[in-house]
């Protein structure tokens, strides 16, 4: 069993050599369908002697053989008349026609001096028709042809020097317009809708170009308008401008397609030649140029320059992206640059055909070969590009699928993620709460407890001393709880709570509370943590003017703004009516403590006394926190 | 002559308990109606007859809860003014009671002296509230119902007595910043607990129609 990649050598090259063979068999068979009639294989140059100034293609009298060329002779002419004799036994019983398959360019038929069909006379101020590559066929009437000889005349009036005629058939019309109508269908038709599918494609091109935003499509729609023009001008018989300047247009369209098809190669390749690309516009700038100016000089010389130096330049430039292609295709085997190398070979093969023809240095008589590689390559470049298009589509919903997949994946890994990470901050929030929890119940109530049993033990303190600090303990207590109430980010609220665990010792002690709250802003993060704190402050505030001062009015006023320690704060103030003293308690212990609750609740605290050294506590939240 | 007002005392710490009679027994306005220590007593007690103006309600009992127990009193033709006590006050317990029926709550304290003029204030439409409790209540009543619900709500001038106690305003002061007597705001808030514990029967009432428990037929 053969090898992979012998087999795939086999099937590269396999086909490469069907595709050949398939153009090979579409070019002969023009040549296959000869007509059963008689062939003019011969004929013999006449002068002309309505025009003497016009050199004739061969000395008069010359016989030459068909088919004729006399771009290849050394003689220079534009204009030849061939002469045929024609001896039949009986006249014809039914229609019969001729049949020229190919001439350059435009014809004038006669029999037996009787104007067939063609140009008889040619408007020295119009274009010369241009039929070269199209097939004539002309029927002649009854009764023309007679028995015994007969003189058929076929004039050739070719552009400039470059002139030649096919053989040429005579006999019934039914036997020669197969043969006609197969070669016109080749030579015309086919051509003409292989110019209106070039066109159409190109427009097709040019949408998908816009959906797919890449300029590969567009330099390939270029491709194929260009080639579609350069298909038109060549089908064209009567051209609205001088022949020269169709020429011209022919050339011009001809350098486009070589630009057009460069640069699409190099988009698909994804080859970056800015060099190449701006010495290719250099060149056809400055060459047309030149055309132009001897358009204008000389159109002998046009059509020589333009048919040896610039056709051969269009070819060097197309040779480039087939060397591209071919290379691309050497190192990666892949089917869309065979495919395209092929085409490239075949309209580069074609083209090299053409320009011979046109240099007389070929066989002329098969006229223009180049645009019949218009359609399989064409068709070749645009399967590759749906294909590639199509490809493209898929790839991009394939693409938005996964992306799709993958999001939905990511916000399923998110939400996990985040339900833990929720789960693990509940969970530390909670083992946060339960440590405070135990730690101010172990500072407070615990320690007051622990106390009052040592108290109990020694006997050493009275009994109300003991239900005092009972009852602290339990104030305390309560006042945990409130903080573990939600208070919403409101100071107020935690006031309200305070209030009402204050109010009862407030009036025990016989003191006047002036409740001065108002509504203020909220404070981020007002956790129970902090909200304990701040309570703690507030009740020492308020326990030691009791306790020290012999107020009989404290005052508690909310500020929304006031600037505790150079920083602006949310802030509460707690003021008494005493005499001063109050935070002179336990040696300053209760002070220390109020700043430690402070420091851990990130609060700010002041002690502003007054000249009756009546102390005024402040207390807030710093508003950039 | 103003009418004695019977109490009953459902509590079962014996110490308590002992110093709440005492209270009302010092008191010329209140007579004891009876003292409970569990759950099926106090219900034993109504069963046999038993009647009260008031009624001291402890949550804590050996056998249940003693908002069972102020479910059963309001259910009464004429129920006793239930009040609850507490050590903390804290608003789960209270607002539970006040949904049951309760009026109101006492704080247990080391003095109790203040016990029976919390109860003739509660009896004549005076109601304690605790400025957390004050916030829930609010909360309760701002949640958006179903239009079919038709729960009862709050009056404008509701909303602003209870906005003012959450922020710890008493109730004189409430009294004297919106212009009112002090026994009109006690009232608002004995409205209030009467609402809620409306507003809770309704919802309950509503839930059972929507599971086909009661059918209106």
């Amino acid at each position: 069993m053969l090898p992979r990649t012998s087999l795939a050598v086999i099937a590269y090259w396999g086909s490469a050599v069907v595709f050949a063979a398939a153009v090979f068999t579409l070019l002969l068979q023009f040549h296959q369908q000869r007509p059963v009639a008689l062939e003019f294989v011969q004929a013999v140059v006449q002068d002309l002697p309505s025009d003497p100034n016009i050199q004739t293609a061969a000395a008069p009298g010359q016989t030459v053989a068909l088919p004729h060329d006399w771009k290849t002779g050394e003689t220079l002419s534009s204009h030849a008349r061939y002469q045929f004799d024609l001896n039949l036994a009986t006249a014809p019983d039914r229609l019969w026609s001729i049949y020229i398959p190919t001439l350059e360019m435009a014809p004038a038929v006669f029999v037996n001096g009787v104007f067939l069909g063609g140009h008889r006379t040619l408007d020295p101020d119009k274009a010369l028709p241009r039929y070269w590559g199209r097939p004539l066929l002309y029927r002649i009437p009854n009764n023309l042809l007679q028995p015994g000889d007969n003189s058929i005349e076929v004039d050739v009036h070719a552009q400039a020097t470059w002139g030649r005629i096919s053989e040429v058939y005579i006999a019934p019309f039914e036997d020669l317009e197969p043969s006609y109508n197969a070669r016109h269908f080749w030579r015309v038709t086919f051509l003409q809708i292989t110019a209106a599918s070039a066109a159409l494609l190109g427009i097709f091109m040019l949408c998908l170009g816009l959906v797919r935003r890449d300029s590969t499509y567009n330099w390939f729609a270029g491709f194929s308008f260009s080639w579609s023009l350069h298909n038109l001008f060549f089908l064209t018989v009567h051209v609205p401008v001088s022949n020269t300047t169709w020429d011209l247009m022919i050339y011009f369209a001809l350098a486009v397609m070589a630009y057009t098809a460069s640069i699409f190669s190099f988009r698909f390749l994804g080859e970056n030649k800015p060099r190449w690309e701006k010495f290719m516009r250099w060149t056809f700038a400055s060459g047309g140029s030149i055309l132009v100016v001897l358009s204008f000089l000389d159109s002998h010389s046009t059509i020589t320059y333009g048919g040896f130096v610039w056709n051969l330049t269009m070819l060097v430039f197309g040779s480039y992206p087939a060397f591209l292609m071919l290379r691309h295709f050497s190192k990666n085997r892949d089917w869309q640059t065979y495919l395209l190398s092929l085409c490239y070979l075949l309209t580069l093969g074609t083209g090299l055909h053409d320009w011979s023809v046109q240099t007389g240095l070929g066989y002329r008589h098969n006229g223009m070969l180049m645009q019949f590689s218009t359609a399989p390559t064409l068709a070749t470049f645009g399967m590759i590009m749906l294909y590639r298009f199509i490809t493209a589509l898929r790839e991009a919903d394939q693409t938005t699928k996964d992306l799709e997949r993958r999001v939905e994946e990511k916000a399923k890994e998110i939400e996990l993620s985040f339900e833990r990470n929720r789960a693990l901050h509940n969970k530390s929030m909670l083992a946060e709460e339960r440590e405070r929890i135990m730690r101010d119940m172990h500072d407070g109530v615990g320690g007051q407890l622990i106390g009052m049993l040592n108290q109990l033990d020694r006997s050493e303190r009275k009994q109300a001393t003991l239900a005092n600090d009972m009852e602290q303990a339990l104030s305390d207590l309560r006042l945990m709880i409130d903080s573990l109430d939600d208070v919403e980010n409101d100071v107020v609220v935690a006031l309200g709570l305070l209030r009402n665990r204050l109010q009862p010792q407030l009036d025990a002690a016989g003191i006047r509370l002036n409740w001065e709250v108002d509504d203020l802003p909220a404070v981020l993060e007002l956790g129970p943590r902090r909200v304990l704190h701040f309570m703690r402050i507030l009740q020492e505030a308020v326990t030691n003017s009791i306790k020290h001062t012999n107020a009989t009015e404290i005052s508690i006023r909310t500020h929304p703004l006031l600037l505790i320690e150079k920083t602006p704060c949310i802030a509460v103030v707690v003021s008494d009516n005493g005499h001063g003293g109050a935070i002179q308690d336990n040696g300053g212990r209760g002070v220390k403590n109020m700043r430690y609750r402070a420091e851990s609740a990130q609060l700010k605290l002041a002690f502003v006394s007054d000249e009756n050294l009546r102390t005024t506590v402040q207390v807030g939240f710093p508003v950039d926190t | 002559m103003t009418n004695v007002l019977s109490v009953l005392i459902l509590e079962d710490n014996q110490s308590t308990a002992t110093q709440l009679m005492e209270s009302i027994r010092s008191d010329p306005r209140l007579s004891l109606a009876g003292c409970c220590h569990t759950l099926t007593d106090a219900q034993t007690w109504l069963a046999n007859g038993g009647h009260a103006d008031a009624a001291l309600i402890d949550l804590e009992l050996p056998d249940g809860s003693g908002i069972d127990f102020i479910r059963t009193c309001a259910a009464l033709p004429s129920p006793p003014c239930a009040l609850v006590m507490t050590v903390f006050a804290d608003e789960k317990h209270v607002l539970d009671a006040i949904e049951a029926g309760a009026l109101g709550y006492l704080l247990k304290e080391r003095d109790s002296n203040y016990v029976a003029e919390s109860i003739i204030t509660a009896h004549n439409g005076g109601s304690p509230i605790s400025p957390s409790i004050a916030r829930q209540l609010l909360r309760r009543f701002q949640e958006p119902q179903a239009p079919e619900k038709k729960l009862s709500t709050l009056t404008s001038r509701e909303e602003e007595v209870l906005r003012m106690v959450v922020k710890g305003f008493s109730y004189k002061e409430i009294a004297h910043a919106l212009s009112l007597s002090k026994h009109t705001v006690t009232s608002h808030i004995q409205h209030i607990y009467r609402k809620l514990s409306v507003r809770s029967r309704g919802e309950a009432v509503f839930e059972a129609i929507q599971l086909g428990l009661v059918d209106l037929k």
